[in-house]
């Protein structure tokens, strides 16, 4: 078995900025290509998410699931996993903590320190069952993790449709809005920007110190670059595979609840725009070190924003994000694992 | 009727053949893929390419047939975008494939956007479909011939697939050659295959067979494209060649059990299960099928074993 040096190399960040830079000016392009007037289309998705505290608000707002579902796929990452789960987990996180502040008659700040503790608890379930089949089984966790995906979002989308369907919400699939007790304290009105983002940026704190000044941590790290060295030391990988997951699951289902406490108030169906596979690009681009991670998130914040102000102010759909973030996604492991490796490459077998 | 009655009608087989098939097609690239080392996560991108460009180009032609072509050349394009970032340029090929995803997912908004004015479906009454084949002498068979005939062309495409795949793996040089570098690019290399024609060759022609798969989709088994409309089919392929370790007729089999999942969950509509629980059955399936077969094969090789095989790309 071979060493994987990537995990722990240093990221080569000048060019992360560049692959950051091409996207970007590829999306310039294509706007420029389709819009009818392309000079207000360019400034809005450049300097819109700028525009007033509304929009740094928004663009903070934005940033929270990112900054979580990044942390959750670099820890994976840092072990040697890849979790592609974290959308799932982020659903049935917050499906728990959502259905805890909704039912449970608690006073304001411990409701919500349940209702997160839930949160955190069921994206971690949810993390923890591919990852102990990995470890123990080594199931292939990239399948696992997706079909789970799916089932969590369906799960979801059946309980937010039937037993918490908003009774006054006439028939739209959303559960009831969260008593006041149980949002989080907001800044930058008339924003949505959030105590989330506070918690997020805690949060990767909290994994820095995890990799670094803990054994659970080197454990991970060691996992990730040479599973085989962590054996003869008499430790175990597996032990490692399944607390990244499931701490990678936990970080998923706080950055949803966040979303819901903080900026909806509500569980709605499908709520989701994509937050747990933004949070690979997040990983990525941030080389899995949790410190680098909420920068990285608010990158990917502002150009969801740029594109969501040029959407209202000129005739550009948005999707064009879209097309940057593939661009990104396609080059981000070029610069990066041109001569190290950010994950531990092995072939698709179950 | 019973749901049991509606199970063991000949139009239930006939169902699961057509559901199986879209996967069946993506699922015999996955075969190639996998021999040849090369892991195509970016395969549901490449099903949706050709969904996408099937409905764009039949549209603007009004021909099925140019629009099958289109769709399998956009998708083997995309394939070899893929080998392109992944073999040349030494991208992670498992990142790069969900870039892929990620790409194709964004880019078919924002053209249906550009082109239609819309980001739901294209529906079109104008849209001409695949043709459908009633096979000769088969189709009077009493109840083989109502589940076996009368599919799309590309139902019928999808079982020579497999055929194709099985020949030109064990019986063609091109196959050995594939075979080879899968199991060591370094080796292949040193006996003078070329590996990197071989990469791509098989990406381009996994990329050609998804967009099969997708067409399949778009301009057969239905006749409209909706954003997103893959649906984890891709995925569900790849974890039906993991299931059946790449090999082509067991293959066959794992996409049928998916094909029975969601049938089942179409014949179970008429019942008040909830619709979301029936739409979860293939992907439940295809979780317990990859967690069993994984339990079973570390059974018998005594300990886990960790997948690590060397960078597939280099």
């Amino acid at each position: 078995m071979s060493a994987q040096p990537g995990a722990t190399a240093p990221p080569r960040t000048a060019s992360t900025v560049a692959v950051a830079a091409g996207a970007m000016a590829l999306g310039v392009v294509l706007i420029v290509l389709v819009s009818d007037q392309p000079a207000a289309s360019v400034r809005a998705f450049l300097l819109g998410p700028f525009d007033g505290t509304f929009q740094i608000g928004t663009m903070l707002a934005r940033a929270v699931p990112y900054t979580f579902t990044g942390l959750a796929v670099a820890l994976g990452f840092r072990a040697g996993v890849f979790n592609i789960g974290a959308e799932g987990q982020l659903y049935l996180g917050t499906l728990a903590g959502t259905a805890v502040a909704l039912t449970l008659p608690l006073p304001g700040p411990v409701l919500i320190v349940a209702a997160l503790l839930a949160a955190a608890v069921a994206g971690g379930l949810w993390g923890f069952v591919p990852g102990i089949l990995r470890a123990r089984w080594a199931t292939n966790e990239i399948v696992t993790t997706l079909m789970l995906n799916f089932v969590a979002v369906l799960l979801v989308s059946w309980v937010v449709s039937g037993p918490l369907l908003d009774p006054g919400g006439l028939g739209f699939p959303q559960t009831a809005f969260l008593p006041d007790s149980a949002r989080l304290p907001r800044f930058l009105p008339p924003s949505s920007a959030h105590l989330g983002l506070l918690i997020g940026v805690l949060a990767c704190i909290a994994g820095h110190w995890l990799l670094t000044r803990t054994t659970l941590g080197y454990d991970m790290r060691i996992a990730g670059d040479n599973p085989a060295f962590l054996r003869y030391g008499g430790r175990s990988p597996q032990r490692a595979i399944t607390a990244s997951m499931a701490l990678g699951g936990a970080m998923a289902g706080l950055g949803g609840i966040a979303v819901v406490m903080g900026e909806q108030g509500r569980l709605i169906d499908g709520f989701s725009t994509g937050y747990g596979f933004v949070g690979i690009l997040i990983a990525l681009l941030a080389g899995n070190r949790p410190l680098v991670i909420p920068i990285a998130a608010l990158f990917y914040a502002y150009l969801t924003s740029g594109a969501a102000v040029m959407e209202t102010v000129t005739d550009v759909p948005r999707e064009v994000v879209t097309i940057v973030q593939g661009t990104l996604f396609l080059f981000v492991t070029v610069t990066v694992l041109a001569r190290t490796r950010t994950r531990p490459s092995r072939e698709v077998e179950g | 009727m019973s749901v049991l009655d509606l199970v063991l009608d000949a139009g239930f087989a006939f169902a699961v053949l057509r559901a199986a098939s879209p996967i069946l097609l993506a699922a015999m690239g996955g075969v190639l893929t996998e021999r040849a080392g090369v892991p195509n996560i970016g395969v549901e991108g490449m099903m949706l390419t050709g969904a996408f460009v099937a409905v764009v180009t039949t549209l603007a032609t009004g021909s099925p047939w140019v629009g099958l072509g289109a769709a399998v050349l956009a998708a083997a394009v995309t394939g070899a975008l893929l080998a392109w970032v992944a073999v040349d340029l030494h991208a992670d090929i498992i990142v790069a494939g969900f870039a892929i995803n990620t790409l194709v997912g964004g880019g078919t908004l924002f053209a249906m956007s550009e082109l239609y004015g819309t980001r739901g479906s294209i529906v079109d009454a104008s849209l001409v479909t695949l043709p459908r084949l009633d096979l000769p002498i088969v189709e009077s068979i009493p109840v083989l011939g109502e589940a076996v005939s009368g599919h799309n062309v590309l139902v019928y495409v999808g079982w020579l697939s497999v055929l194709a795949v099985a020949v030109v793996l064990r019986r063609t040089r091109t196959g050995v050659h594939l075979r080879a570098v899968g199991a060591s690019p370094d080796t292949a290399a040193a006996v003078g295959i070329n590996t990197r024609r071989v990469q791509y060759g098989t990406l381009v022609a996994a990329g050609a067979l998804a967009g099969l798969g997708g067409a399949n989709l778009s301009i057969g088994y239905l006749s409209s494209f909706t954003r997103d409309m893959t649906a984890g089919r891709g995925f569900i392929a790849l974890a039906a060649v993991l299931f059946a370790g790449a090999r082509p007729g067991l293959t066959v089999v794992a996409t049928l059990v998916f094909g029975v999942a969601d049938a089942l969950g179409n014949v179970l509509q008429r019942t008040d299960v909830p619709s979301q629980a029936l739409l979860m059955l293939p992907y439940l399936a295809t979780f317990l099928a990859i967690t069993v077969h994984s339990i079973r094969t570390s059974r018998r090789q005594g300990r886990p074993t960790p997948t690590t095989t060397p960078e597939a790309t280099s």
